[in-house]
């Protein structure tokens, strides 16, 4: 893990708009208080595709009040009329920078609000100018989650989806072939679907390390990990269901219900190998700041393998410090996760097209905001995250990466 | 008031810090650098990235994330590293530094320290203090409209052969948002307008135009300040050296006409050639809005706006006979409802005694502002952004989305929203909206 934090694959977020983000997805009966000056409520979200903000209050804390020590009882009064007349079932409280420098001690006035109202009160202490990695904030908010989830009998063959949802045609072949789906548990669920958490045996993750903390937590209550891959491409999608079935249905034939999507969807990568075989990819890591645990597992290489199985010569952008350190902090950490592949790094995403130039790149596989200026190198963009999950989603998945190869005229 | 109501959201809670970038994209070769820890990024460019399709936003920020041992160490030091290399990789031709409310608290010296940094990298660097405890966005993106203006050399007068056959006029205070195909528009049909006037339109603070292109502003012999200019017309007469014409936004047709009368007198155009150019382009445009009333008269529009943009919206409702029950100003810092009954009268027009206006409300008021989801609906219609109204009952009204953010409507065809070309387009825009077949 320490490898991993050197490297520093994904970018950092500070704890308030990490857990802000994610609480802000995640549709449930509760608020969150900003401790801090306005402008840290702007870490949100705002119109209709981002709901959630409206559970969001902030404590507005001016210069003066800093200045002069009271920014406590401004948030003693923010929970009192939180609690009255909201009443939620708990209160989430997010210090800030400001609230950090001047050394507010939140501990004593949660309590006393939480003894006052009777609601459940909680510090998400860590906020402040302290980077975190993503993957950090995934962990402590999953944690957070399970925290809540009452004990329960877990049903035989049951699992959870943690971090990942392989998508509706994935979920009715493994109901098919016996796997119960208790839960998936990725961010932007509701609170009541990670309060069905204990029902399940498995946890399904497609990273171990990402979820350390809540790992070890569902050990302590009986639930098992199991590190599976992503199903997307063909290669990978027999790779999950041969982990999942082999762990949670051992003997069962599975031929039934998979050997037709999975020869179809083999052929389609063997047809598409005809165009893309050697072609020169750029497969961009460390640009995206979603808070995804899918484009965080396995530092962003959970979807390498959909360009590996159809031939591209892949070649890793990684967006971060070019100093000698890190790139080798870099390498040990991707071989470790078994991928050779070579790699360039770049220390803006300004010089990303040049990247792409300098080594040859005829498509690349990277976040869409880097979009205009690969554009304007004439190299083609597969924007991260757009691939389809399972066997179904294949034939899609290179359509789409063929015909972001035509603009350059390169092969169709 | 509610005791909750101050520790609740506003619709649009952006402060200034967000407004600065707003202004900084805005120029196209201008950079922000956001002296604040890590968490600030998401502050900026986040939060344009589905608003303007036309342009990223990504490679006109920077920022030094500051740790917590910087702050107790030296507070400017990352300030220092960071803009040249900053500057190195981005190569801007103007720099625009803002802090956090917590860097600030420290009260570092960083307007000398950015002073410094200037004579290192060779370009404008300029400290723009208290964005981050400024109102609203609107106070910010005014900051970097007033930083620019203040950099022109205004002290030259302009050119006499410009200044007399067609003279040149700069607007400032225009709030263009994104680089797509309405901003192009507006900014032609401004263009028109003046050209109308037989003048000529300059560089305008802001429309995307480059850092030393603005510089031209000094050819200018009228400055026309728009609503969004971060200074008022005394003071932008005292730093420009020039006449200012103080005029609303052209939206409909009275304050179009309103804009045509105020611009021309301070250009010394005859009245009666003013009032022939408002004939003709009214002659045009007033058939086409008669044909709309067909449709919107009497239906009841609710208009979720900053104060200048719904006093514009406010006259072109009227004009197509619509009923306005609401009036939400989403601004702090434009003025309130003085400021738009003010609008409104300058253009000749009133507000009815059933339009309802309530100024910055919260998130929380606004999301009821429409009635329980469900319910028989208080309005028609409603002009509004795209804000976090999801699952109350503005989510259900047919909509116009207009201003910032705009996240559902994007322009590839130039369709304006100012001018008489303007008053029109909108006018099927509400048609598109009323009727909800594209």
């Amino acid at each position: 893990m320490e490898a991993r934090q050197q490297a520093k694959l994904n970018q950092v977020v500070c704890t308030l708009e990490g857990m802000a983000t994610l609480l802000q997805r995640t549709p449930g009966d509760f608020a969150v208080v900003i401790h801090g000056d306005p402008d840290c409520a702007n870490v949100l979200m705002h119109g209709m595709d981002h709901p959630g903000a409206h559970r969001f209050f902030c404590t507005h804390l001016t210069p003066d009040e800093a200045v002069a020590g009271r920014t406590l009882p401004v948030l003693r009064d923010c929970l009192d009329a939180l609690c009255e007349e909201l009443a939620p079932e708990v209160v989430f409280v997010l210090g800030t920078c400001l609230s950090t420098l001047v050394g507010d001690d939140v501990d004593p006035v949660i309590r006393a609000a939480s003894a006052r109202h009777g609601v459940r009160v909680v510090d998400l202490a860590g906020a402040g100018m302290r980077f975190v990695s993503q993957a950090a904030v995934v962990d402590r908010f999953a944690r957070l989650m399970a925290g809540a989830a009452p004990a329960a009998v877990p049903a035989p063959r049951s699992v959870n989806l943690v971090g990942f949802d392989p998508g509706r045609e994935v979920r009715q072949q493994l109901a098919e072939l016996g796997v119960v789906i208790n839960a998936v548990l990725d961010p932007g669920v509701p609170v009541t679907e990670w309060q069905r958490l204990c029902a399940a045996r498995w946890n399904l993750v497609l990273d171990r390390v990402l979820f350390a903390g809540f790992l070890s937590d569902c050990s302590d209550r009986g639930i098992e990990p199991l590190e599976v891959a992503y199903p997307v491409g063909a290669g990978s999608t027999d790779a999950f269901f041969d982990r999942v079935l082999a762990a949670v249905c051992p003997g069962v034939d599975s031929d039934a219900v998979l050997a037709g999507p999975r020869e179809a969807a083999h052929r389609e990568v063997a047809t598409g190998l005809e165009s893309t075989r050697g072609v020169r990819l750029g497969y961009n890591l460390g640009s995206k700041k979603d808070l995804s645990p899918r484009t965080l597992a396995r530092e962003g290489l959970a979807e390498v393998s959909v360009f590996e199985e159809l031939g591209f010569e892949v070649l890793l952008l990684v967006q971060g410090d070019d100093r000698p350190a890190r790139v080798a902090a870099v390498r040990e950490t991707l071989t470790a996760l078994g991928c050779e592949a070579p790699l360039a790094v770049f220390s803006d995403t300004v010089f990303y097209a040049d990247l792409c130039g300098d080594q040859r790149v005829e498509v690349t596989y990277a976040s869409d905001h880097l979009r205009d200026l690969v554009a304007g190198a004439g190299v083609g963009l597969v924007e991260q995250g757009v691939l389809r999950p399972g066997y179904g989603g294949v034939a899609g998945n290179v359509r789409r990466i063929l015909a972001a190869m035509k603009p350059r005229g390169g092969r169709p | 008031m509610s005791g909750l109501r101050r520790f609740s959201l506003a619709p649009l809670p952006h402060t200034g810090l967000f407004g600065v970038f707003l202004g900084v994209h805005a120029v196209g070769d201008a950079l922000h650098v956001l002296h604040t820890g890590v968490g600030c990024k998401g502050k900026t460019q986040r939060q344009l990235v589905d608003h303007d399709l036309g342009r990223e936003a990504h490679p006109q920020v920077g920022w030094t994330e500051l740790a917590e041992e910087d702050l107790i160490r030296d507070v400017a030091a990352r300030l220092r590293e960071a803009v040249p290399d900053l500057q190195r990789r981005r190569r801007a031709a103007a720099l625009f530094v803002t802090a956090s409310a917590a860097v600030e608290l420290t009260s570092t010296d960083l307007a000398a320290e950015t002073a410094r940094l200037q004579a290192e990298v060779g370009v404008p660097v300029v400290w723009l203090p208290g964005v981050a405890t400024a109102p609203d966005l609107y106070a910010g993106y005014g900051a970097v409209v007033r930083a620019l203006v203040e950099r022109v050399d205004w002290h030259r007068p302009p050119a006499d052969r410009e200044a007399t056959t067609h003279p040149l006029v700069s607007l400032v205070g225009y709030l263009f948002h994104r680089y797509e195909h309405e901003q192009t528009a507006n900014l032609a049909e401004m263009s028109r307008l003046v050209e109308g006037l037989g003048a000529r339109l300059g560089p305008t603070f802001l429309a995307g135009e480059s850092f030393d292109t603005l510089q031209r502003a000094q050819s200018a012999r009228l400055v026309v300040r728009l609503p969004y200019a971060g200074v008022d017309a005394d003071d932008l007469g005292v730093l420009t050296s020039r006449p200012v014409c103080a005029a609303g936004l052209p939206l409909g047709l009275r304050a179009t006409g309103a804009w045509l009368r105020g611009v021309g007198a301070a250009l010394g155009v005859a009245s009666g050639r003013v009032e022939a150019l408002v004939s003709a382009r009214e002659e045009r445009a007033a058939p086409r809005l008669s044909f709309a009333r067909r449709c919107l008269g009497g239906q009841r529009l609710a208009i979720l706006a900053d104060t200048p943009l719904a006093a514009g919206w406010v006259l072109l409702a009227q004009e197509l006979g619509l009923d306005i029950p609401l009036v939400a100003l989403l601004d702090r810092s434009l003025g309130g409802e003085a400021s738009l009954r003010a609008q409104v009268a300058a253009a000749g027009g009133a507000l009815s005694p059933g339009t309802r206006v309530v100024e910055s409300p919260t998130l929380l008021e606004l999301r009821d502002l429409a009635g329980a989801p469900g319910a028989a609906a208080a309005f028609d219609l409603v002009v509004r952004p795209d804000l976090s109204l999801a699952d109350t009952a503005w989510a259900d009204l047919p909509t116009l989305e207009t201003g910032f953010p705009a996240t559902h409507k994007h322009f590839v065809f130039p369709l304006p929203e100012l001018g008489y070309n303007g008053a029109v387009a909108l006018a099927q825009r509400l048609l598109d909206a009323v009727g909800g077949r594209y």
